[in-house]
């Protein structure tokens, strides 16, 4: 049992045969429609999801005047210029970075700490806390290794920790991800092959996709780069520089990784959330990100936390570990 | 039913409609629109339980139908390499669902905060014994929420459609590659959120409570 089968297992109960009638209408009254006009044949094959990005715009908004507030105790943001300089900073700081170039035959390995809210009822809620190891192939030809061990939780703040929180931690899990053929060098482990300008990243970071406009697509891109990969001291400095041209990103003074260690961040607000990508005040390393809800709603009251992941080292491995005899088997 | 050779693509052999691979029907259907209903007829029981496990049945009619006419005003670009048009059907269904994302995520919620599903409620009654959500399963829900719709779209997708990640991919329009650490993320969200609790343990109430 796992997440992945809890996951199949949410809403099986939905019928095969569910009525078509109603949709096989409208589709052949739509398909008659459209005979007269078929010339207007070379529509749109996936059309852009426009009430996602109208509602994007207006959370975009009121992030920034959010933002422009410095409420007691919420972080200061200060003007988008400093994005600039915060990001070269952390530019200058990866061209000093030590990581070895990786030969395409070893593994990128990496450890990290992750919180998010967990809760068992209403009442019953708390921070859940992972430890996780990755063994990536760097070069995808080989399978990749995960394993996740659940860490002690933590209280929400302001609230008692409640017994279900510390009852039945999972075990140890394992996991080996099957090659997946070659990847896109954007989507590769080591990005060792995509350029070192911060125009042609930002052009890739457009096309692997994410939603909403153009600015949300790239931040949740440029992130899940920033947190997936490693990448020589040049691309890396060229993604932070990248980052500081993604519309609507701000400078946020004082955050917090999973680790727990502060730092200064760039963040973006995306659905009501304001996403921070951390750095190390003094060496301007890259820490981790965290997610706190700036506008009260469904994802619970302003200034909760939504995510936080800490990276706690990245390395270059010869191989990974052998995976044990109850480690789960993915395919690509 | 009658069809002959030139209808279809030369390096098909000629075959009896049922036997036709998707692609040569939509080949087909260039010349004889009304053939795509045939696309309809074999991809949409598939396509509509998906989209009710999305998003309940109240617009499923509607996005279904529509699937298939963006589908049929599109097929002139369809790739006919592709013989099976799955992967392009889900993924024009994904597109649609995501205009209810805001839906989406509200009844997911509420299902995390109540333990009822709005989604499967017209479904529930079914069943001798009505199950009500145990804490993995709200638990899920709220993660489920939580995560970005890119991340959502993929894990669906592989986990309820059974789509491989390369199929995932064409269906997104992105690379396996990018299917396959989204699914990564997504997975790892959702074994945080699930850490700690017995997913086996669900409450089973009786039908009149």
């Amino acid at each position: 049992m796992n997440e992945l089968s809890e996951t199949r297992r949410l809403r099986a109960e939905v019928p095969a045969d569910l009525d078509l009638a109603g949709a096989e209408a409208r589709f052949l009254a739509g398909l008659e429609a459209d005979a007269p006009r078929r010339r207007a044949v070379m529509r749109f094959v996936r059309p852009l999801p426009l009430a996602a990005a109208g509602a994007v715009a207006v959370a975009g908004a009121v992030a920034v005047s959010y933002l422009g507030a410095d409420g007691g105790g919420e972080p200061t943001a200060v003007e988008v210029a400093n994005v600039s300089a915060l990001m070269d900073r952390a530019a200058a700081a990866a061209l000093k970075d030590p990581l070895p170039v990786p030969r395409p035959d070893q593994y990128l390995y990496q450890e990290m700490q992750e919180t998010q809210p967990a809760s068992a009822s209403d009442d019953a809620r708390w921070l859940g806390r992972q430890h996780v190891r990755t063994w990536q192939s760097v070069d995808g030809s080989r399978p990749d290794l995960s394993r996740h061990r659940t860490l002690p939780p933590l209280p929400i703040p302001g609230r008692p920790l409640p017994s279900t929180a510390t009852e039945a931690a999972h075990a140890p899990e394992e996991m080996v991800s099957e090659p997946c053929g070659t990847r896109a060098p954007i989507d590769r482990p080591y990005l060792g092959a995509v350029p070192a300008d911060p125009d042609a990243l930002l052009r890739l970071l457009d096309e692997s996709g994410g939603d909403g406009d153009r600015g949300d697509r790239l931040w949740e891109s440029a992130s899940d780069v920033l947190v997936s990969s490693a990448a020589p001291p040049k691309v890396r400095a060229a993604l932070y520089r990248a980052i500081a041209r993604i519309p609507g990103v701000r400078v946020v003074d004082d955050s917090q990784d999973a680790a727990g260690r502060h730092g200064v961040a760039v963040a973006r607000v995306v659905d009501g959330v304001r996403e921070e990508l951390i750095f190390d005040r003094a060496t301007f390393r890259f820490l981790g990100e965290r997610g706190v809800v700036v506008e009260s709603g469904d994802q619970g009251p302003a200034g909760a936390l939504v995510a936080s992941s800490a990276i706690l080292r990245v390395s270059v491995v010869d191989a990974p570990p052998k995976p044990g005899p109850k480690a789960e088997r993915a395919d690509c | 039913m009658p069809h002959t050779a030139r209808k279809v693509p030369p390096r098909d052999p000629p075959a009896p409609p049922h036997d036709l691979d998707d692609a040569s029907v939509i080949v087909w259907s260039l010349r004889e629109p009304e053939r795509f209903a045939a696309l309809f007829r074999r991809h949409a029981p598939a396509i509509m339980r998906y989209v009710v496990r999305r998003l309940g049945p109240g617009p499923a009619d509607d996005i279904v139908a529509e699937t298939f006419l963006v589908a049929f005003r599109a097929r002139a670009s369809y790739d006919t390499a592709r013989g099976d048009a799955r992967a392009w059907l889900y993924g024009i269904a994904t597109n649609l669902v995501r205009r209810h994302r805001r839906d989406e995520v509200r009844q997911l919620r509420a299902l995390a905060r109540t333990g009822a599903d709005p989604v499967t409620e017209s479904f529930s009654d079914a069943a001798d014994t009505r199950l009500s959500a145990g804490a993995a399963r709200r638990a899920l829900a709220a993660a489920l929420a939580r995560l970005p719709a890119a991340q959502r779209d993929v894990l669906l997708l592989v986990a309820w459609e059974g789509l491989t990640y390369d199929e995932a991919g064409r269906a997104l329009g992105v690379p396996a590659g990018t299917v396959r650490s989204r699914m990564n993320r997504a997975r790892g969200k959702l074994r945080g959120a699930l850490g700690g609790i017995d997913p086996t343990a669900v409450t089973e109430e009786q039908a009149d409570e």
